[in-house]
């Protein structure tokens, strides 16, 4: 409420009369609202929290803001936010950092001088989006809407879908997500040709075998992550879950792990099968679900009578422990013994290893993971891996994400997408919110790629590098002035979403992207194409959540709405909260902060699979009709599948390629050379995606460490040994690529043979990219590049002019 | 609830569900207020931290046993920092806090001298922070000046703040209305806060486990911050 200058003298002499009589009974004899009287106790600053999503990572944590006289002082976690239960991590306090950053656009910019030469004028929004919209319309008049190019990061956000549907109004599919968020999905799309992202039940499960994710520090949401591995762990009833974690680096994760199994770079996928094969050896696999509910369990004929491979055959003719043993580094008993484990468990999760950790394979390698969890009976199951529903699928007609799994499987979309696109197919270029100068693994490459397209627009909040390299500059709101619905964060199991809005009014002159999109589409001349009729960002999110609310499922996020509670009214036909009216509903929506609906209905297994068989894929049909598709489309210069796959560096053929199995990762030079794999990982507080070092951020970053603002290089005491380094000691890591140079932490957590270092955006004088000497590889199937494909050698005592 | 003056606040740091993760250092610099130092000073190792992580490494690769202990001031019962002191600057308060009062503070560093667990910070500089951020600081936090010794308070403000709020309910303080910065937004819960001297306190109770074990007990110091071990 607005309090006005008299009624607050007013007030002043009421609690003042009131204080004869004690001096803080005025509250308990007349009604003072809250707001006042927190004025009144603490003086002319009026202290007030509101509820918004937090943007610093895309795990969408409900965060409530405390602001004194209307300015924010400090980010804290929502305690009704189901996602993440009143927490926060350390990087989202530096959000009002990012909001206040003195390097922060304040006005559209247009590009003046050379590209990249930094040199820019400041310019109105009608003269900038009237720019767009005539490069748009000459498009249009020549037949090229394909021309145009948007990149987007990819979030959970309704601006996605907005995107897409921009992009489709206009006539061109050439929308692209940087940074996939649902990294987890390909393997589910081999095995079940299915684009909705599943959820892993990991407060109710026995055992959890994490075969490499950091979870604690990136992928779908950390905060959760450190809660649910801590409930796990320390839970009464029934016993504890225990938490193993295969990966050649004690990260963070590992380390709050019940036990760590140190893995070679890239064998988590040899692991799995290891694993699968004592499985199957033992009789100890789920015999009903792979009769049933799977294909390609055991040898099967085609229609033209051939036989095919099946999976145990695969797995039981190939993967003993003891070949697995010299793939992983693993004991061969400590394979059966976790084997073992994982099958005798009465729930049990095997969650893949993160798409980008491993050497060119990770398709498969997740592939073989996810097979482990049918094999055991865990899908569709308490404890295992579940399937919630998409949400806003009547918003948008079909799953909320771009399904680009054309391009997904077969071209790789991810940060060197662009560089396949042919010069003459592309004209306007749209990132926004995205900075793949910094990000991709070939800056290079790509800045030459760029130098050759006509218009570049960057829509972002700070000036990057890529921003830097555009000719329009259009300024977005940071998320602390915007409104946004963030939903839908893969790996939970119930569905949600939380209403980012604006908690102080804009700083600058700036505009939301969606904004944007809406403006430009009243401005194409086109009657035939389908305007979209959205009069703001605003009205299109509040359309969002009408859909919702006339949905009547789920409620409104509360301190009384528990799991148990909201099951109990449902059972008898009641809601937890009614509203009259929608207006009624987004006012209560936008104090609260989200909605949630925390009760699943259960779905049948043999109704779970949209493959041809309607079984689960343990022979993916859907890869094989990808590749002979790509191999038979006339556009496409290879003709047969050797080709395919000798190109793609795929070494199995036949059936194999179609069933998870282990192929060995790649590297970009020979081990006599560069000695070190190079590997790098991610830390909670450092965000590559956020363009400007952050103080606070800076200063967490090396708690572990005790390196502040630059990052450094780990290495094992026998490495540290045989090279003669010692701690602090700067040296330098050379690839065929390039140099980078940092100081030296010797940590037992790191494998011997390797070099780690952290990932992330660093101010100090030694801030090195590890961009920088990372070479260019993917998986060229999933189209996703690798990160330790790289192998190094150590220089010591750099040249000087390093220092 | 005891009456005011026999509180003894303390504090329980469960290592079996800290995860390491720095919510507890990000959320002590944001409430109280402490200078971001930047790149050149913190290369001099004076990067300032009321509350630490201690990041301790045992055994050879691969069978490495990590720890991490978050790191307050452990507001001693018998604190070696009051006794050196020659201007009263820093003093064990009836209710156990080990407090400092800044402007009093002539930054001769003996307490940062005489400290074992070397939880004290020097303000070599004024506080630096970008001119749009001046008006976002915590309000409720003096900012300290330069030449000045500061270190962790238990956020004493929000003890502050607890009592005016309870005396204007009439009522005593409850178990849980005063929390400082750490412990109320640890995501997993590791850190309990409340009065020791409360028999019925949830510190209380963990401070007696089987578990509890303090930094360096055998100086004397008396810290009133207890670990919880971790379980196997």
């Amino acid at each position: 409420m607005e309090i006005k200058r008299r009624d607050f003298l007013k007030l002043l002499a009421i609690s003042g009369a009131a204080s004869v009589g004690g001096a803080w009974s005025a509250r308990a004899i007349l009604d003072v609202p809250d707001e006042v009287f927190q004025r009144v106790l603490n003086g002319p600053r009026l202290e007030t929290w509101k509820n918004s999503i937090c943007s610093m990572c895309p795990g969408g944590c409900g965060i409530s803001v405390r602001l004194i006289d209307s300015i924010p002082v400090r980010i804290t976690g929502n305690p009704q936010y189901p996602l993440n239960a009143g927490a926060t991590c350390p990087l989202a306090e530096a959000g009002i950092e990012l909001l206040f950053h003195p390097k922060r656009i304040q006005q559209p910019l247009r590009r003046l001088g050379e590209r990249g030469s930094d040199k820019w004028e400041p310019i109105s929004w009608e003269e900038a989006l009237a720019t767009i919209s005539d490069r748009l319309n000459q498009l249009r008049l020549d037949g090229h809407t394909e021309k145009l190019f948007l990149v987007s990061r990819a979030r959970n956000e309704m601006i996605t879908d907005l995107s897409q549907q921009f992009m489709a109004s206009f006539g061109s599919s050439n929308f692209s997500l940087l940074n996939q968020a649902d990294i987890l999905s390909p393997p589910i799309y081999l095995t079940q040709a299915s684009d909705q992202p599943v959820a892993y039940d990991i407060s109710n499960t026995d055992f959890l075998l994490n075969f490499g994710f950091d979870l604690l520090d990136e992928g779908p949401n950390p905060v959760r992550y450190n809660q649910l591995y801590v409930q796990l762990r320390n839970r009464k009833n029934p016993q504890p879950g225990r938490i193993v974690h295969a990966s050649p680096y004690m990260s963070r994760t590992a380390v709050n792990s019940s036990e760590w199994l140190a893995i070679k770079p890239g064998s988590s996928g040899a692991l799995a099968l290891g694993m699968a094969n004592v499985i199957i050896r033992d009789g100890s696999y789920d015999a009903d679900f792979t009769e049933n509910n799977s294909f390609g369990f055991s040898e099967w004929k085609d229609s033209s009578g051939e036989t095919h491979l099946g999976f145990k055959e695969l797995v039981t003719s190939m993967y003993s422990p003891e070949r697995v043993s010299t793939i992983t580094g693993l004991p061969a008993n400590s394979i059966v013994a976790i084997a073992r484990e994982f099958a005798a468990a009465k729930s049990a999760i095997a969650f893949p290893e993160k798409f980008q950790n491993a050497g060119a394979n990770d398709l498969y390698n997740s592939f073989a993971v996810h097979c482990l969890n049918a094999l055991t009976g865990n899908l569709n199951h308490e404890g295992g891996v579940l399937y919630p529903k998409a949400l806003f699928a009547h918003q948008t007609g079909g799953p909320n994400r771009p399904s680009n799994h054309k391009h997904k499987l077969l071209e790789g979309i991810y940060d060197n997408g662009l560089l396949n696109v042919k010069d003459s197919e592309i004209d306007t270029l749209i990132f926004h919110q995205v900075n793949p100068l910094f990000n991709s693994s070939s800056p290079d490459q790509l800045k030459e790629k760029l130098a050759k397209i006509p218009l570049i627009i960057s829509c972002t909040t700070v000036l990057d590098e890529t921003a830097a390299f555009a000719d329009l500059v259009l300024p977005e709101p940071s998320y602390l002035e915007k409104w946004e619905i963030n939903h839908s964060i893969p790996t939970v199991g119930f569905q949600h979403f939380g209403v980012q809005q604006p908690i102080i009014d804009p700083l600058y002159d700036t505009r939301q992207f969606g904004d944007i999109l809406l403006e430009l589409s009243k401005n194409i001349q086109d009657p035939d194409s389908d305007k979209l009729s959205w009069k703001s960002y605003n009205e299109y999110i509040r359309d969002a959540a009408e859909g919702v609310y006339n949905s009547g499922q789920g409620t409104i996020i509360s301190k009384n709405s528990n799991q148990t509670w909201l099951e109990f009214l449902k059972d008898r036909g009641w809601q937890a909260l009614e509203y009259s009216t929608f207006a009624e509903f987004w006012n209560v929506l936008l104090a609260e902060g989200g909605w949630w609906d925390p009760i699943s209905s259960k779905v049948r297994t043999d109704q779970l699979f949209n493959t041809k068989s309607g079984k689960f894929d343990f022979y993916s049909l859907s890869l094989m009709e990808a590749m002979n598709s790509y191999v038979f489309s006339p556009d496409n210069p290879i003709k047969n599948m050797e080709e395919l796959l000798a190109k793609w560096s795929i070494h199995s053929f036949g059936d194999q390629v179609y069933l998870p199995h282990f192929e060995a990762p790649r590297f970009d030079s020979e081990s006599f050379e560069y000695p070190y794999h190079f590997m790098s990982y991610r830390l909670i507080t450092n965000n590559p995606d956020i363009a400007v070092p952050l103080g606070l951020a800076q200063e967490l970053s090396g708690l572990n460490s005790r390196e502040f603002w630059n990052p450094w290089l780990e290495i094992n005491p026998e490495t540290a040994k045989a090279e003669d380094i010692y701690e602090d000691d700067l040296i330098s890591l050379v690839s065929s690529k390039g140099t980078i140079t940092a100081r030296v932490r010797i940590l037992p957590t790191v494998m011997p043979g390797t070099v780690m270092m952290p990932s992330g955006r660093f101010g100090g004088a030694l801030s090195a990219n590890p961009a920088e000497i990372l070479s260019t590889e993917m998986d060229l199937l999933a189209g996703s590049s690798s990160q330790i494909y790289t192998r190094v050698k150590i220089v010591k005592n750099p040249p000087k002019e390093k220092v | 609830m005891q009456e005011s003056g026999n509180h003894r606040w303390g504090m329980v740091i469960d290592l079996n569900k800290c995860t390491g993760c720095g919510e507890c250092v990000a959320a002590c610099k944001v409430e109280n207020n402490v200078a971001i130092v930047g790149a050149e000073e913190s290369e001099m190792d004076r990067t300032m931290f009321w509350m630490d992580i201690i990041t301790t490494h045992e055994g050879e690769y691969p069978d490495t046993e990590v720890t991490y202990f978050p790191r307050p001031c452990f507001h001693c019962d018998n604190p070696p920092c009051t006794k050196v002191c020659p201007v009263r600057a820093t003093y064990r308060n009836d209710e156990g806090i080990v407090t400092q009062i800044f402007p009093q503070c002539i930054g001769c560093r003996y307490c940062m001298a005489a400290c074992p667990y070397t939880v004290k910070s020097f303000n070599w500089f004024a506080p630096d922070w970008p001119e749009e951020m001046n008006s976002s600081l915590n309000p409720d936090v003096s900012v300290r000046p330069v030449g000045v010794v500061e270190k962790c308070t238990f956020c004493i403000h929000r003890l502050q703040k607890a009592k005016e709020l309870a005396r204007a309910e009439d009522r005593e303080l409850r178990e849980g209305d005063y929390l400082p910065a750490c412990s109320e937004s640890c995501p997993t819960d590791a850190i309990s806060f409340g009065d020791l001297n409360d028999p019925h306190s949830e510190v209380n109770k963990l401070a007696k486990s089987l578990r509890a074990f303090r930094m360096l007990e055998e100086l004397g110091t008396e810290p009133k911050v207890y670990y919880l071990s971790k379980v196997e």
